[in-house]
C-alpha cells in the first residue's frame, strides 16, 4: 500500500512493529453485518410505509436491496480499514476511510477495559471491547466485534501490559461458553481498575443491588458507560438505584470501597435549613416575579386583545422561573458535609435523599459565588468540579451533585476549603489585578479581577456584580494556554488559561510578561506537583 | 516587549514549523466553500435578479482574495516545539495561541489524515489530554514526522506517572 495515510499509520512504527510488535489485525469479519443491521432496520422503517403504497411490491424491494447493498458495503469497506494491533506498550486503532485515523493509546493510561455484549452480539457470539482512559467522558476506543474468546483475551493482554493484573487472572468471565444467557455483560465488564491501582478491591467494585452499598459518586457514571442501546432488555437484577436505568453488570464504581471497610465519618458542616431558604429567596428570579406579574396586569389592562393564552403562557414561563429557586431549596434541603477516608461525603435533598462521595484528590476545581443579593448577608456558595461526574444527562438532570456549601458565611467556607485544599486560606487570599490599560477591555472589572499563585492553587477572580473565585490545584493542571487577541495584542496583554479535566480558570489580561511568567510558573508547579 | 508572544521562551525552545504544503490545503478548503457560496450566491441572483446579492458576491470574492494571502501568513504562524517535559504548540494570526501540554498529561495520540491531506501527502497529529480545553493539534505534517512525533510523545508519556 502506497497511500500516505498508510505510511502515517505505519511509518517508522513499522520498523518497532517488526521487532516488538504484532501484525495489523482486523476485527471479526462479521462486525460490517452486525453494524449495518442497525441502521439498516431504521432505513427500512423510514421508507417502508410511503413507500411501498407509492412504489409497489417490486421497486420496493428493489430499493431496499440497494440500500442493503450501500449499508453492508460502506461497512465492509470501513471494516476493511479498521485494525489494532499492540506496539510495544501501546494499542494503536486505526479506522476510518476517506478521513484516516490511528489513534496510539499507551497502556498506563487505560482505566477500563470493558468486554460488553449487545443483544445482537449475543447472537453471533461476539463483543465489543470498550477502552476507556482517565477523564474521557466516552469510550474513546470501542472495538466492535470481536469474537468473544479474542476479546477476553486482549483485555486480559491489555492489562497485563497496563501493569494492572500482574498475572493472567482467570476471569469466570473468560470461559464464558457461547451460549451465555442473552443480555449477559460479563462480570469483570464491571471492574474499573480505579485509578489507585487497588487490583484487590476489583472483586468489591459497587454492584447494583448489593446491600449496603452507598450511592457513590461512581455509579452516576454509570449510566454513561453502559449507553448501549440494545442493552435495554439486561436482565435480572432491579435498578438498584434511582436514576440508574435498569444496568446490571455494567455498573462501574469509580471508588469502590468494600462496604465493610467504611470508616465512621467526621462531621463537617451542616447547612442550616433556614439559610438555605433565606438564600434562595435572595436570588433575581424571585425577584423578578412583581415585575412580570406588574408586566402582565399592564398589558390585560392596555391592550384588550390579550389572550388568555398569551397570559397563561406568560404565567407558565414565570412558574418555570419561581420553580427553580424552589428545587434548589428541596436539593439542598438538610445539607450535611462529613469527611472520610475516602472523602467527602455529602447527604442532601429533602423529597429526594442524596448521598455521594467525593473524592478529593480528584476535584479539578473549587468555585466560589458571591451573588450580588447576597452581598449584605456576606454569604457564599461553593461547588466542586469533579473529573468523572458530570458526564452523561442522568448527572445533568439530577442538579449540581458536586456542592460543597450551597450557602454560607466566609468563615464556614474558609473551614471548608481548608478540608479540600488543605493550604488555602479564601480570607487571606489577595488577588494582583491586570495592569491599568487593560481598562480599554474590562472597563469596569480591571480593578476587581485578578489572579494569583498560592503556595497549593492557582486563584482566579473575576465578575463584578456576581463575584466568583475559582481555586485550580497545581496537581490538576492538564495543560496551560496562553492566548492573545488582537486587541491584547496592541495593549500588550494575555490571558492565561489553565486546563483541568472539569473546566478550567483563566487569569484574563494580563502584562504579556506577566502572563508568560505565569503560564512557566504554572507549568513548572503543576509539574512539581505531580511527582 | 520586542519578542512575540508566541515564542515565549526563545533561548530553551527551537520551534519547528509545519510544512508549506499546507498552504495548499487551506487554499483548497477555502476556495470550496466560497465557490459553494458563490454559486448559490449566482444561481439566486441570476433567478431572483436582486442586486444586493450581487454586490455580496463581490464582496465573499474580495475577502477571499484577502484571506487567501494571510493563508500563507497563518501557515507560517503554526509552529510545535518538543522541550524535555510539554510539547508546545503554538498557531493563529488574529487571535494567537500557545498551548503547554506536559507528555505526563497525555491520553492517547491520533494520528489523522483527510483525502485533502492525504492528497498532499501530510497528516495532522493530535495529542489529547484528560481536559476538552487542551488544544495541542499539530497539522501539516510530514507522515514520517508525523509517526516519529507520535512515537515520541507516546513513549515519553509512557515514563510518566498517571495522566490525572
Amino acid at each position: 500500500m502506497t497511500d500516505p495515510a498508510d505510511a502515517i499509520g505505519h511509518g517508522s512504527g513499522t520498523g518497532h512493529a517488526a521487532q516488538r510488535g504484532e501484525p495489523r489485525r482486523r476485527l471479526h469479519p462479521l462486525s460490517p453485518v452486525l453494524h449495518s443491521a442497525k441502521s439498516l432496520v431504521v432505513i427500512i422503517a423510514a421508507i417502508s410505509w410511503q413507500g411501498y403504497a407509492q412504489l409497489g411490491l417490486g421497486p420496493w424491494f428493489g430499493l431496499v436491496t440497494l440500500l442493503l447493498v450501500g449499508a453492508v458495503g460502506l461497512s465492509v469497506l470501513s471494516w476493511f480499514m479498521t485494525g489494532y494491533h499492540v506496539i510495544g506498550r501501546e494499542l494503536r486503532v486505526y479506522e476510518g476511510v476517506l478521513w484516516r485515523r490511528t489513534r496510539a493509546i499507551p497502556l498506563e493510561r487505560l482505566q477500563s477495559v470493558e468486554v460488553v455484549r449487545p443483544l445482537l452480539a449475543q447472537l453471533t457470539g461476539l463483543a465489543e471491547l470498550r477502552l476507556e482512559v482517565v477523564g474521557g467522558a466516552k469510550t474513546e476506543a470501542p472495538l466492535a466485534f470481536l469474537a468473544v474468546k479474542d476479546a477476553a483475551e486482549l483485555r486480559d493482554r491489555l492489562l497485563i501490559l497496563a501493569g494492572r493484573l500482574t498475572a493472567p487472572r482467570a476471569y469466570p468471565g473468560a470461559a464464558v461458553p457461547e451460549g451465555a444467557a442473552p443480555g449477559t455483560v460479563y462480570p469483570p465488564s464491571g471492574s474499573v481498575y480505579p485509578p489507585s491501582g487497588s487490583v484487590g478491591a476489583t472483586g468489591e467494585v459497587a454492584v447494583p443491588g448489593v446491600p449496603g452499598v452507598p450511592t457513590l459518586a461512581g455509579d452516576t457514571a454509570a449510566p454513561a458507560r453502559a449507553g448501549w442501546p440494545m442493552g435495554a432488555g439486561l436482565p435480572a437484577a432491579p435498578p438498584a438505584f434511582p436514576g440508574t436505568p435498569g444496568v446490571p453488570g455494567v455498573s462501574a464504581g469509580v471508588l469502590p470501597f468494600p462496604p465493610a471497610a467504611r470508616p465512621p465519618a467526621r462531621s463537617v458542616h451542616m447547612v442550616e435549613n433556614r439559610d438555605v431558604v433565606i438564600g434562595q429567596l435572595l436570588t433575581p428570579h424571585l425577584w423578578s416575579v412583581p415585575f412580570v406579574l406588574a408586566f402582565i396586569v399592564a398589558q390585560a389592562v392596555m391592550a384588550a386583545s390579550w389572550s388568555f393564552i398569551a397570559i397563561a403562557s406568560t404565567l407558565t414561563a414565570m412558574a418555570g422561573i419561581v420553580l427553580q429557586p424552589a428545587r434548589r431549596v428541596l436539593e439542598d434541603w438538610d445539607f450535611r458535609l462529613a469527611r472520610d477516608q475516602a472523602g467527602l461525603r455529602v447527604k442532601h435533598g429533602l423529597l429526594e435523599t442524596r448521598s455521594q462521595t467525593v473524592p478529593v484528590d480528584r476535584v479539578q476545581l473549587l468555585r466560589a459565588t458571591w451573588p450580588l443579593l447576597w452581598r449584605p448577608k456576606g454569604w457564599l456558595r461553593m461547588r466542586l468540579e469533579v473529573a468523572g461526574m458530570s458526564v452523561g444527562t442522568e448527572q445533568q438532570k439530577a442538579g449540581p451533585m458536586d456542592n460543597l456549601l450551597p450557602v454560607g458565611d466566609l468563615e464556614t467556607a474558609r473551614r471548608l476549603v481548608t478540608e479540600v485544599l488543605p493550604t488555602v486560606d479564601l480570607a487571606a487570599l489577595s488577588v494582583t489585578a491586570p495592569p491599568r490599560r487593560a481598562r480599554w477591555l474590562v472597563p469596569v472589572a480591571q480593578p476587581r479581577i485578578g489572579a494569583v499563585l498560592t503556595e497549593g492553587v492557582f486563584a482566579v477572580r473575576s465578575g463584578v456584580l456576581t463575584r466568583r473565585l475559582a481555586l485550580v490545584p497545581y496537581a490538576r493542571i492538564q495543560s496551560v494556554r496562553l492566548v492573545q487577541g488582537p486587541v491584547q495584542r496592541l495593549l500588550g496583554l494575555a490571558t492565561v488559561h489553565a486546563d483541568t479535566a472539569a473546566g478550567n480558570a483563566a487569569a484574563e489580561h494580563r502584562d504579556l510578561a506577566d502572563a508568560r511568567m505565569i503560564a512557566a510558573q504554572l507549568t513548572d508547579r503543576a509539574r512539581a506537583a505531580r511527582a | 516587549m520586542t519578542v512575540s508572544p508566541l515564542e515565549p521562551w526563545p533561548e530553551t525552545v527551537s520551534w519547528r514549523p509545519v510544512s508549506g504544503r499546507l498552504v495548499g490545503i487551506e487554499l483548497i478548503r477555502l476556495w470550496i466553500w466560497v465557490a459553494i457560496l458563490v454559486a448559490g450566491g449566482l444561481i439566486v441572483w441570476t433567478l431572483s435578479g436582486w442586486g444586493m446579492l450581487g454586490l455580496a458576491v463581490a464582496a465573499i470574492v474580495a475577502l477571499t482574495v484577502v484571506r487567501s494571502l494571510a493563508v500563507v501568513r497563518a501557515v507560517r504562524a503554526w509552529g510545535y516545539a518538543e522541550r524535555e517535559r510539554d510539547l508546545l504548540v503554538r498557531h493563529g494570526l488574529l487571535v494567537r495561541r500557545l498551548s503547554i501540554v506536559p507528555y505526563a498529561r497525555m491520553q492517547f495520540v491520533d494520528v489523522t489524515a483527510g483525502p485533502l491531506e492525504r492528497a498532499f501527502n501530510l497528516a495532522t497529529v493530535q495529542l489529547h489530554t484528560a481536559a476538552a480545553a487542551s488544544d495541542a493539534r499539530v497539522p501539516g505534517l510530514e507522515p514520517a514526522e508525523a509517526a516519529r512525533l507520535r512515537d515520541r510523545l507516546t513513549a515519553l508519556g509512557e515514563d510518566r506517572a498517571e495522566g490525572l
